[in-house]
């Protein structure tokens, strides 16, 4: 779902979350986070592990009382402190990490077991679960036994278990986490289209920002049991709003400097005193570029020129090449400009010397503007 | 390629010596009892001709059949009976809200570490018609009721189910708790999230889940109680009620004494185990297909009791009050008093009996004896089943494979067909009544365990660990000495005191094996006891509890071991 179509769902969010707290004990998983998930949206809970978005699903699922705010879904409150509607009665289809498919039963039984609590005649339960196996092209296999699935089937039967009694929600709690990597890349495609061709509002958490990324209509990126940014994918990418959703997000050169607007156009200078202009640049927190301001310009690798010709344009400086790894697709470059590392990915790649000095450009319109907090570095997440 | 860790060349001799002495101990005492269940019977002892008669006569004959059938109903009532109790405490204990679950964990598993027959014992000095402490005390309380009035009676066929179903009820709750912990919990919520109530998940999810460990906890359940003498022996006569393994133990060691048929009956009782064992190994195999795909482990909140709270607190508590608090506490009353007595009065308290046990040469030498025993066949197992487990696993060797097939059978074996065949083997030697054959016996038993559990550790720890060391230039023995052994040592010392704790308080070998040349403290309980000597038996009773309490306390403070998580 793209802007415009969310803009044009009417109404009311299908699922509200408001200032949800959630503790165990003196430990603080959630801390005060808003979400709104938009009727057929699906969107996508990411961060590190340990961030709470985890808890958040397992707080929409009904699996865990919440200690403060309030979720919402179709209007109706499901979860307030010391209130919840059981788990069972909120009509949710939910991908546990671990599949959690019974071993003791049938795949078919597996899929039939939430129909079976409905009172559906038999008829119609055998037609629904065949559907439902259909769809997620494991046709013809209700009959075998639960425990002698590959991990990838597996995986398979939960979605159709989730998905066959028709919830009004989906909840993914990092469900390709133990599929390999080659299964787990096209898994994230079925899931999507599964998704789209349901329409059912879904949530799905998940570590692996390619995964968020290729899944969701919305990613809510999270930090220590906070929601630091809610966008679509290509704006997270492009505008992340923090250093923070920057790095986890992809790769980022990070320039910490000042602000000068005493020779014109803004610029910002360096510790080392480099200087890069930053007209143009997108500013994450608008009005931030003030004369003395400390900020942080962003850039990611690939945003960066590099040629062993002249450019002569703004943001041209000479560099020396002091480490490349090809890749097959990019070239991974690192260059020193007076002590400054930068890492440029060019695609296709080109070839250059260690040692080399080369031309590089840093145009400023490709660089975000992020406030320059906290003592965060990139090795973070390396 | 898979490496053979240990020296193999020089170990051939050892294995062969390892391998005569388990199938000296594990082996021949079974086939020396086949032996004399098809010997003639004569007044003077078994004859030198076989014959099919002994087999005959008890298998059609009506005293036999009935004696097994009582046998296996008591032990079909009181498996069900510990199973029901000992599934709800381990769910309401590992899975729920329930307050103070630890405390109820230790207590519950207490009763584990002590003799099934001082709990016996206590439960005769607690629960008698005239004498027992329940009735003695409401009669005092509530003169209303009149002289003759009891609440309880140990002396009838519940009395026994009774103190059996204490028995093994701790057992069920071990055994269960361990696979109801390590459940993927999501296999439970994602049934909530199907649309089914909690009672619903746990009818269609848990307890088919836990069928396979059901099945098999219920039949070693079943196995241990089928085989068991000393509870329904101590209380059946009294009213007629003889159970098989009683019936075999009379036959060997009352007049008339007829051996051929207690080896028979013991073997026909032998082939229920086994088969009751062979089921149990199937299921347990089976059930370890039923493990799934490891999730985060997210721990999910435990299930809310809400209005179940206080009958669940009510149900544990009169549990742990009925099966440890009661008994401990009238066991060491009537251990201090001079006779058994309807009234309480101050005069009748004495220390007359522990005088006696430690003054007299003979209990005295019972309690030291004991103690010794306890210890040789703790080093015992875990000398030999360590060897065993580890050329198993770590050497590959081929004997050990074999040895470590042998070497668990005794689990099936019940305790008094060992020392029927033991008896065989060395009554015309001078051995007969002596410490060693005693010893045989015990290791014999406990063997299975002490392969077991060594087994269970030293396959979780990798091979890399001691092949790192070896690749750094250390020996074989050097890499063992230096990191496998301190790897492993929690489990070496559970597995001494776990064999050196069930030596102290096995039975059902000893009273067969017994001599005043070795006397043993659990035999002289047994033997006060028979004769109605409840005071002295219950003085004995606490001495022997003291000294397995010690046991655990020493394992778990000074080791940092629970012996409750290496039982198995």
């Amino acid at each position: 779902m793209n802007d415009t179509m969310r803009e044009g769902a009417e109404g009311r969010p299908f699922i509200e979350i408001r200032d949800l707290h959630k503790n165990y004990g003196a430990f603080r998983a959630v801390k005060g986070v808003d979400l709104d998930l938009y009727p057929g949206e699906f969107v996508a809970l990411l961060g590190p592990s340990g961030c709470g978005k985890t808890t958040i699903l397992r707080c929409v699922a009904g699996l865990e009382p919440i200690t403060g705010g309030e979720i919402r879904i179709a209007g109706k409150v499901v979860s307030s402190p010391g209130n919840s509607i059981a788990s069972e009665k909120r009509g949710i289809g939910m991908v546990f990490q671990s599949y959690a498919i019974w071993p003791h039963m049938s795949v078919f039984d597996n899929v039939a077991f939430g129909l079976r609590s409905t009172g559906i005649p038999k008829s119609e339960i055998k037609d629904r679960v065949e559907g439902a196996l259909e769809l997620v092209q494991l046709a013809g296999l209700g009959a075998r036994d639960a425990t002698l699935l590959s991990g990838g089937q597996m995986q398979r039967v939960a979605v159709a278990r989730a998905v066959a009694f028709e919830p009004q929600v989906l909840l993914f709690d990092e469900p390709l986490s133990n599929l390999d990597a080659k299964l787990r890349e096209r898994m994230r495609f079925d899931l999507r289209e599964l998704q789209q061709r349901l329409g059912i509002t879904s949530l799905y958490v998940t570590h692996d920002q390619q995964e968020a990324m290729v899944v969701a209509d919305r990613v809510a990126l999270m930090e220590s049991g906070k929601l630091v940014q809610m966008s679509a994918p290509r704006e997270l990418y492009e505008k992340p709003a923090s250093k923070f959703a920057a790095l986890f997000i992809g790769i980022g050169n990070i320039l910490s400097g000042t602000v000068d607007l005493a020779t014109g156009g803004p610029v910002l200078r360096l510790d080392n005193g480099l200087e890069f202009a930053v007209g143009g640049a997108h500013e994450a927190r608008p009005g931030s570029v003030v004369q003395g301001a400390r900020l942080a310009a962003m850039i990611r690798p690939e945003m960066i020129e590099i040629s062993d010709d002249a450019f002569g344009a703004e943001n041209t400086l000479r560099a020396t090449v002091s480490r490349t790894t090809y890749l097959g697709n990019l070239n991974d470059i690192y260059v020193d400009v007076q002590g400054q590392e930068l890492r440029i990915q060019c695609s296709p790649p080109r070839h250059f010397e260690i040692g080399q000095t080369v031309n590089v450009r840093l145009p400023a319109r490709s660089m975000v503007l992020l406030d320059d907090d906290a003592d965060f570095s990139p090795e973070d997440f390396v | 390629m898979r490496h053979r860790l240990l020296p193999f060349r020089s170990t051939n001799l050892a294995w062969a010596l390892v391998g005569g002495l388990v199938a000296i101990i594990a082996l021949v005492p079974i086939l020396f009892a086949v032996d004399s269940a098809l010997r003639v019977q004569t007044p003077a002892g078994l004859g030198s001709e076989y014959t099919l008669a002994n087999v005959e006569s008890v298998l059609f004959s009506a005293q036999y059949t009935r004696a097994l059938m009582r046998a296996v109903t008591l032990a079909l009532v009181v498996t069900f009976l510990s199973t029901v109790v000992g599934v709800i405490t381990a769910y309401l204990i590992s899975r729920t809200d329930l307050p103070g679950k630890a405390v109820w964990d230790i207590l519950i598993l207490t009763p584990m570490f002590l003799s099934p027959f001082v709990g016996l014992v206590a439960w005769i000095t607690l629960g008698s018609r005239e004498t027992g402490m329940i009735n003695v005390f409401l009669r005092a309380v509530f003169p209303f009721l009149g002289d003759r009035f009891a609440l309880v009676d140990i002396w009838t066929w519940w009395g026994i189910v009774w103190v059996m179903f204490l028995t093994f009820c701790p057992f069920v709750y071990l055994f269960v708790q361990g696979p109801l912990r390590r459940m993927d919990s999501s296999l439970e919520e994602a049934a909530r999230m199907c649309g089914a109530s909690h009672l619903s998940t746990i009818t269609r999810i848990t307890i088919p889940l836990m069928r396979p460990a059901l099945v098999a906890t219920i039949l070693l359940i079943f196995v241990m109680a089928v085989e068991m003498y000393t509870i329904p022996g101590m209380i059946g006569p009294s009213f007629g009620y003889i159970t098989l393994p009683w019936k075999i133990v009379a036959d060997a060691t009352l007049y008339p004494i007829q051996r051929g048929n207690a080896a028979a009956a013991g073997i026909i009782l032998l082939l229920i185990t086994l088969v009751g064992m062979w089921l149990q190994r199937r299921l347990t195999r089976k059930a370890e297909r039923f493990v799934t795909v490891g999730g985060k482990g997210f721990r999910s909140a435990p299930v809310k009791l809400g209005r179940l709270k206080w009958p669940a607190l009510i149900l544990c508590g009169a549990y742990v009050a009925l099966a440890v608090v009661l008994p401990f506490v009238s066991l060491t009353v009537s251990s201090f008093m001079r006779f058994s007595s309807s009234t309480l009065s101050a005069d009748i308290f004495t220390a007359i009996h522990y005088r006696e046990i430690f003054a007299r040469s003979d209990t005295f030498a019972g309690v030291m004896n004991s103690i010794y025993l306890s210890l040789a066949a703790g080093a015992l197992c875990l000398s030999i089943g360590f060897l065993i487990s580890y050329g198993d696993i770590k050497g590959g060797n081929r004997t050990a494979r074999v040895l470590a097939v042998l070497g668990v059978l005794p689990i099936a074996v019940p305790g008094f067909v060992y020392s029927l065949g033991i008896m065989e083997m060395y009554v015309r030697t001078v051995l007969y009544g002596t410490a060693f054959v005693m010893l045989l016996a015990h290791v014999a038993k406990l063997l299975p365990y002490a392969i077991l559990v060594p087994r269970a550790g030293l396959l979780q720890t990798s091979n890399d660990l001691e092949e790192s060391a070896r690749t750094t230039g250390a020996s074989w023995f050097r890499a063992f000495r230096l990191v496998t052994i301190p790897l492993l040592k929690p489990v070496l010392v559970a597995v001494f005191f776990f064999s050196a704790l069930n030596s102290m308080k096995e039975l059902s070998a000893s009273v067969l094996l017994y001599s005043p040349r070795f006397p043993l403290l659990s035999v002289q309980t047994f033997h006060a006891t028979q004769s109605g000597d409840y005071q002295l038996g219950a003085a004995m009773s606490v001495v022997q509890t003291v000294i397995m309490l010690a046991i655990v306390v020493i394992t778990r403070i000074v080791f940092r071991v629970r012996l409750e998580k290496g039982a198995i």
